[in-house]
C-alpha cells in the first residue's frame, strides 16, 4: 500500500512536473486548490475559511481557483486525520483544523493518526490577541472578583458547553461553583437569560456580537478573562486567568489551556508538499489577510483578523506538544468533567 | 404594528427582492427534491452572495429558500417511498401507498395544498405571536422543554398501531440508537466501537434513508413491476381531486400547522420528528385513522406535510427573538444578521419590526410560489411511478446512496444505511412498526440532554412545575390508552394470563433473539462508564429487554397474535384482518411471489448494493454510479442501449453537475485515487 502509494506520487509528480514545466510558479496555473475545513456550514471555522477562501486565489501565481469541503465529524478529529493521511501531497490541498482537535494524539486518543510537527504550518487567521474568552455571572450577584467568588457561601450556577475552561476556573482559580454540563450551543445563553444559570463562559468578542445589550444594560459581570495572557485593550480592569492563578502548577494549566484559543483557525497543508509550493501559499496567506478585501469582509462578518503565520504557529503547536506529562493528565481529566474529549 | 406589517409587504414586493425570493425558491425546490440535500446546503452555498445584498433581500432569498425545501421533498417521498429530507419521512406512509394505487397526482396536489396552508399558518401564527414571543421564550426552562419532548415521544404508542409492544422495542432502540457518540455530560464514548464515525453520534440522512427507502426499493425490486402498476392513471384530475382533499380538511391542516410551528420554535427539535408527531397527532384524533392510515390515506399526507412547512415559521422564533437557532439552518441565518448589523432580540421586535415582518412575508410568498411551481410540474413527476423497475430502480438507487453519503461524507455514511436498510427491511416483513425508531432516535438525544441538565439544576424540583405536570400527564394517558385498548381485546388480565397455545418458532423469534442480543450487548458495555454517560442507556436498555421478553413470550405461546400474519392464508381471518389494518406502516406487498423467489429476488438486490458499494471503493462514486446504472438497466430489464446510455451519462452528470461542481461536496476516497492521484485530479469523486 504505502509503498504502491510511492510509486503513485512519484508518478504524478513526474507527469505533473513534465506537463506544467516544472516551475513551481507556474504549477497552480489552471488548477484548483481546496481547502478542507472540520468546521459545519455557517460555523465559525466555516466562516472564517470561506471569507479567506475568496481572497486566497489571487495571490497565489496563477490564479488558481480555490474550493471549500466541509468535513465535519470525529468532533474535528476526522478532517486533521484526513489532511494527514489522505490529502494530495501536490499542494492542491489545505486544511483547517479546528483547534482544539489538534491536542486529540497528545491527549491519549487513539482516532488521532497525526503528527503535529509534520504538518506544513500555514498560518491562522486569528489568535486571540484581540479577544479573550471570558468567565461572566448575573451581575445581581454581589461576587465582584474571583476573590469574592472563592469565598461564596454558596456555590455559583454555572451552565457549560464542553469547554474545558469552566472546570479549570473551578479547580484552578478555586471559584465555589456548580458546574451544570449539557447544554448545546447558543442554548447556554438562553439559559443565562431566563436565569435558569448564573454564570457561563464565551469568547469576549462573541457576547459583544450577540449580546451587547448585556454589556451596555450591565446585565453581567466579567470576572476573568482567558487569552494571550495580556489584558485586551477592551477589558483593562479584568485580570487575566494567569494573574488570579495561585500556585505554579495552577498557572501552568491556565497557560496551557490558552494555548488552544491562541492557535484560533489553523491552516496546514499535508507533510510532503514540495516545500516551493509551501513557501507560495504561506505567501498567499499573509497577502490574503491584509487585503483589503478581506478586512472588509471580515469587518462585516465581524471576524477577528489578528493573523499568525507559518513558524509563529508552528512554534505554538510544537510547545503545546512538549507539556510535561502532569499537568497534560490534569487537563485531561478537567476536560473529561467537562464532557470534551478532544481537548 | 399593523403598520409595519403592511409597511413590510411593501418592502418585500419591490422586483428586484422578488426575483431574490424566486431564485431562492428554484433553487430551493432542486435541493428539496434529492435526498441528502436541504436547506442547509444551501443556505451555507447562497450565504455570500446575500453579503452585498439589503437585508430585506437577503433574507428573502435565504428564508425562501429554506421554506419550499420542505414543499417539493414530497416528491420523491411520494412517488418512490424515498423522503426528499427527512422532514418527510411520515408522508410515505400513506404517500407510496397512494402512488402505488396509481393516485400519485391526488397525493402530490393534496401535499402541496397542505404544504402551502400549513407554510400560511405558519407564517401567520408567527405574525400574530411576535408582541408576546419573548415572554413566553424566557418561561419556557429545560424541565419545560423536557416534558414537550417526553410528550413527544409518546406518540410513539400510536404510531405502533396494533403492536404497542413492538412500538416500544422500536422505540427503545431508536433511543438506544441515538446515545451512540459522545455523550454530552461526561464526553464518554458510547458505543463507538473505536470508530470515528460514531463520535459525533449516527447522522439521520442514512438512517431514515435506510429506513424507509432501502425497503421500499427492495420490495420494488422484488415484485418487478412498475410502481403503479395496473392502476388507472389521471395526473391532472387527481391533483385537483388532492388539492379539494387538503381544504376539506382544513381543520386538520390548521392542527398540524400549529403542532409544527410550536415544535419548531424549539430548539433542537428539527425537522425530523415534526412530521412524525403531526402524523401520529392525526392517527389519534382523526375518525377511523386507525383502520385506514398507512394504506393510504389522504389525511395521512395531509397531516404529515400540513406540519412540516409549519415549522419555518415556529423556528424563527427563537432566532429572530433571542439569537438562539431553532436548527441548523437558522443558525446560519443569525450569520447573516449579525452581517447585515442586525441584533437578535428585544429590538426585532420592536425597532426592527419591520425586518421581522418581511421574513414572515418572505416564507409566506415562498410557499406560494413554490407550490405554484410544483403544481405546474406535478403531472409530468406522477408519470414517473408509471416506468418500468428497471429503469426507475437504478436511478433512484444511486441518488439514494449519494444523498446517504451526505450525511457525514464518510463511508460510515453507507455502511449505516445497508445496515439501517436491512433492519427496516426485515422490520418491515416481520410486521414491526418503524416510525417509533425515528421517534426514539430523534428525540432520544434531547430528552437525554434536558432530563440531565433539569435534575442537575433543579433536583426533584422541577416535577413540580405546572407546565410540566399538565404535559406529563397528557403523555401518560397517551401511553396507557393503546395498552388498555390490548388488554381490553386480549379479555381482561385474566384472558392475557390464559389461553397459551403450543410454542410457535418462526423468523420473528429469530428477530426477537437478536434484538435481545443486541441491547444485551450495548448494556454490558454501559456498564464500566460514569454515572452521568450510563443512567440513561441502562434504563432504557434494561427496559426494552424486558419488553423484549414480554412480547416475545406472547408471540411465541400465543399463535394467533395481531401482527404475526405472515402468510396470506392468515388473511382471510377476519380477526387477522382487522388486527392487521392496525398496523401503522407499510406492509410488503407479493404480488403471489413465493418465499423463494422472494429470497433469491432480496439477494440479488443486496448483491446490487453490494456492488455498487464496491465499485465506489475502487474507483469512486461516480464512475461507479455510472457503470452501476448500465449494469443494471443490462442485467435486470435488457433494456435496449439507446436508453440505457442516455440514462447513465445523465445521473453521472447530475452527479457531477450538483455535487462537485455547485457545491464542491466531498467523495468518499476510491482505491484507484490513493494509488494513482493523477486519476483523483483528473476524474471528479475518484
Amino acid at each position: 500500500m504505502r509503498f504502491l502509494n510511492i510509486i503513485g506520487i512519484a508518478a504524478a509528480m513526474t507527469l505533473s512536473m513534465a506537463l506544467n514545466g516544472a516551475s513551481a510558479e507556474d504549477f497552480y496555473a489552471g488548477k484548483t486548490i481546496k481547502i478542507v475545513t472540520g468546521g459545519s456550514p455557517g460555523g465559525g471555522y466555516d466562516t472564517h475559511t470561506r471569507t479567506l477562501a475568496r481572497q486566497l486565489g489571487k495571490h497565489v501565481p496563477g490564479k488558481p481557483s480555490i474550493i471549500v469541503q466541509n468535513m465535519p465529524g470525529g468532533s474535528g478529529i476526522k478532517s486533521i486525520n484526513h489532511t494527514f493521511t489522505k490529502a494530495g501531497k501536490d499542494g492542491t490541498e489545505i486544511g483547517q483544523f479546528n483547534r482544539n482537535a489538534l491536542f486529540a494524539r497528545l491527549l491519549g486518543h487513539k482516532t488521532a493518526l497525526f503528527n503535529l510537527d509534520e504538518f506544513n504550518w500555514i498560518g491562522s487567521t486569528a489568535s486571540y490577541s484581540d479577544n479573550a474568552w471570558v468567565v461572566i455571572i448575573r451581575s445581581e450577584l454581589p461576587y465582584k472578583s474571583i476573590e469574592d467568588l472563592r469565598k461564596a457561601p454558596k456555590p455559583v450556577v454555572f451552565g457549560n458547553v464542553r469547554s474545558v475552561l469552566i472546570p479549570i476556573t473551578k479547580e484552578a482559580l478555586g471559584a465555589n461553583i456548580r458546574i451544570i454540563e449539557g447544554y448545546e450551543g447558543s442554548q447556554l445563553n438562553l439559559a443565562f437569560e431566563r436565569g435558569e444559570i448564573d454564570g457561563m463562559g464565551t469568547g469576549y468578542s462573541n457576547l459583544f456580537r450577540e449580546h451587547p445589550n448585556w454589556l451596555k444594560d450591565k446585565k453581567v459581570r466579567i470576572m476573568v478573562q482567558f487569552g494571550s495572557g495580556e489584558r485586551i485593550k477592551a477589558l483593562k480592569d479584568v485580570p487575566t486567568a494567569r494573574e488570579v492563578a495561585v500556585s505554579q502548577d495552577d498557572k501552568d494549566l491556565v497557560e496551557f489551556s490558552e494555548l488552544a484559543l491562541t492557535l484560533g483557525y489553523p491552516f496546514a497543508m499535508p507533510p510532503g508538499v514540495p516545500k516551493e509550493r509551501v513557501e507560495i501559499v504561506r505567501k498567499a496567506f499573509i497577502a490574503a489577510v491584509s487585503d483589503s478585501a478581506y478586512l472588509a469582509e471580515a469587518k462585516k462578518a465581524k471576524l477577528e483578523v489578528t493573523p499568525r503565520f507559518g513558524d509563529k504557529l508552528e512554534a505554538a503547536v510544537i510547545k503545546a506538544a512538549k507539556a510535561p506529562q502532569s499537568l497534560i493528565a490534569r487537563y485531561k481529566r478537567l476536560a473529561g468533567e467537562s464532557g470534551d474529549k478532544t481537548r | 404594528m399593523l403598520v409595519s406589517f403592511f409597511e413590510a409587504l411593501v418592502i418585500i414586493s419591490d422586483p428586484t427582492r422578488l426575483l431574490f425570493l424566486g431564485g431562492g425558491v428554484l433553487i430551493g425546490l432542486v435541493l428539496g427534491v434529492i435526498p441528502g440535500l436541504g436547506g442547509i446546503v444551501g443556505l451555507a452555498l447562497l450565504l455570500p452572495f446575500t453579503f452585498d445584498m439589503d437585508p430585506y433581500a437577503a433574507f428573502a432569498m435565504l428564508l425562501g429558500m429554506g421554506a419550499v425545501t420542505s414543499t417539493s421533498d414530497t416528491i420523491p417521498a411520494v412517488l418512490f417511498g424515498v423522503p426528499g429530507t427527512a422532514g418527510t419521512a411520515a408522508t410515505i406512509l400513506d404517500g407510496y401507498p397512494l402512488a402505488k394505487q396509481g393516485q400519485a397526482g391526488r397525493a402530490l396536489g393534496a401535499s402541496y395544498t397542505a404544504n402551502l396552508m400549513g407554510g400560511l399558518f405558519g407564517a401567520m401564527l408567527l405574525a400574530v405571536c411576535i408582541p408576546i414571543l419573548r415572554p413566553v421564550m424566557l418561561y419556557l426552562g429545560s424541565p419545560e422543554l423536557l416534558s414537550f419532548s417526553i410528550f413527544g415521544l409518546t406518540m410513539v404508542a400510536v404510531l405502533s398501531g396494533g403492536s404497542p409492544l413492538r412500538g416500544l422495542l422500536a422505540a427503545s432502540f431508536g433511543l438506544m440508537i441515538a446515545m451512540v457518540g459522545s455523550d454530552p455530560q461526561t464526553g464518554t464514548l458510547r458505543w463507538t466501537l473505536g470508530s470515528l464515525y460514531l463520535w459525533d453520534g449516527l447522522p439521520i440522512v442514512p438512517v431514515t434513508l435506510g429506513l424507509f427507502a432501502l425497503p421500499e426499493l427492495a420490495d420494488l425490486a422484488i415484485a418487478r413491476r412498475s410502481i403503479a402498476a395496473d392502476a388507472k392513471f389521471d395526473a391532472r384530475t387527481g391533483q385537483f381531486q388532492g388539492m379539494k382533499d387538503a381544504i376539506h380538511h382544513w381543520w386538520l391542516v390548521v392542527r398540524v400547522s400549529w403542532i409544527g410551528a410550536a415544535l419548531g420554535a424549539i430548539p433542537g427539535i428539527g425537522s425530523s420528528v415534526v412530521d412524525w408527531i403531526a402524523y401520529g397527532h392525526a392517527a389519534r384524533t382523526e375518525k377511523g385513522a386507525e383502520l385506514t392510515f398507512g394504506k393510504g390515506d389522504i389525511r395521512g399526507v395531509i397531516a404529515s406535510e400540513g406540519s412540516n412547512n409549519a415549522k419555518d415559521g415556529g423556528a424563527l422564533v427563537p432566532t429572530v427573538a433571542f439569537g438562539v437557532p431553532g436548527s441548523a439552518g437558522m443558525a446560519i441565518l443569525l450569520g447573516v444578521f449579525l452581517i447585515h448589523g442586525l441584533q437578535p432580540g428585544p429590538d426585532m421586535l420592536t425597532k426592527n419590526l419591520t425586518i421581522t415582518y418581511s421574513m414572515v412575508w418572505s416564507i409566506a410568498i415562498a410557499n406560494i410560489l413554490g407550490t405554484a411551481i410544483c403544481f405546474a410540474f406535478a403531472g409530468q413527476f406522477a408519470k414517473l411511478a408509471l416506468l418500468r423497475y428497471s429503469i426507475i430502480m437504478p436511478l433512484i438507487l444511486t441518488v439514494v446512496f449519494v444523498g446517504a453519503f451526505q450525511g457525514t461524507r464518510s463511508w460510515g455514511d453507507l455502511n449505516a444505511l445497508l445496515l439501517f436498510g436491512c433492519i427496516g427491511w426485515i422490520m418491515k416483513r416481520l410486521q414491526w412498526p418503524r416510525p417509533p425508531v425515528i421517534l426514539g432516535f430523534v428525540l432520544g438525544g434531547i430528552v437525554e440532554r434536558y432530563m440531565y441538565i433539569s435534575v442537575a439544576r433543579y433536583g426533584a424540583d422541577w416535577l413540580l412545575n405546572p407546565v410540566v405536570v399538565v404535559m406529563l400527564a397528557l403523555a401518560a394517558w397517551g401511553l396507557y390508552r393503546p395498552f388498555a385498548r390490548e388488554i381490553k381485546r386480549a379479555g381482561g388480565v385474566r384472558g392475557m394470563i390464559s389461553g397459551f397455545g403450543r410454542p410457535q418458532f418462526g423468523p420473528n423469534s429469530f428477530f426477537y433473539l437478536s434484538f435481545m442480543a443486541v441491547i444485551a450487548w450495548m448494556l454490558s458495555q454501559a456498564y464500566g462508564w460514569p454515572l452521568g454517560a450510563r443512567l440513561a442507556p441502562l434504563i432504557v436498555g434494561y427496559f426494552a429487554l424486558i419488553v423484549a421478553a414480554i412480547s416475545l413470550f406472547n408471540y411465541t405461546f400465543r399463535p394467533p397474535k395481531p401482527a404475526v400474519v405472515e402468510d396470506a392464508e392468515d388473511d382471510f381471518s377476519a380477526q387477522a384482518k382487522v388486527l392487521q389494518s392496525l398496523h401503522m406502516d407499510l406492509v410488503s406487498d407479493d404480488f403471489g411471489i413465493d418465499k423463494k423467489t422472494i429470497a433469491v429476488r432480496a439477494a440479488s438486490y443486496l448483491g446490487w448494493i453490494l456492488l455498487f458499494f464496491g465499485l465506489t471503493g475502487l474507483i469512486g462514486m461516480l464512475p461507479a454510479v455510472f457503470i452501476f446504472v448500465i449494469a443494471y438497466m443490462r442485467t435486470e430489464g435488457n433494456e435496449r442501449w439507446t436508453l440505457v446510455l442516455p440514462c447513465a451519462i445523465g445521473m453521472y452528470l447530475f452527479g457531477y453537475i450538483v455535487f462537485d461542481y455547485l457545491l464542491a461536496l466531498p467523495w468518499p476516497q476510491s482505491y484507484m485515487g490513493d494509488w494513482f492521484p493523477i486519476l483523483r485530479r483528473t476524474v471528479p469523486s475518484m
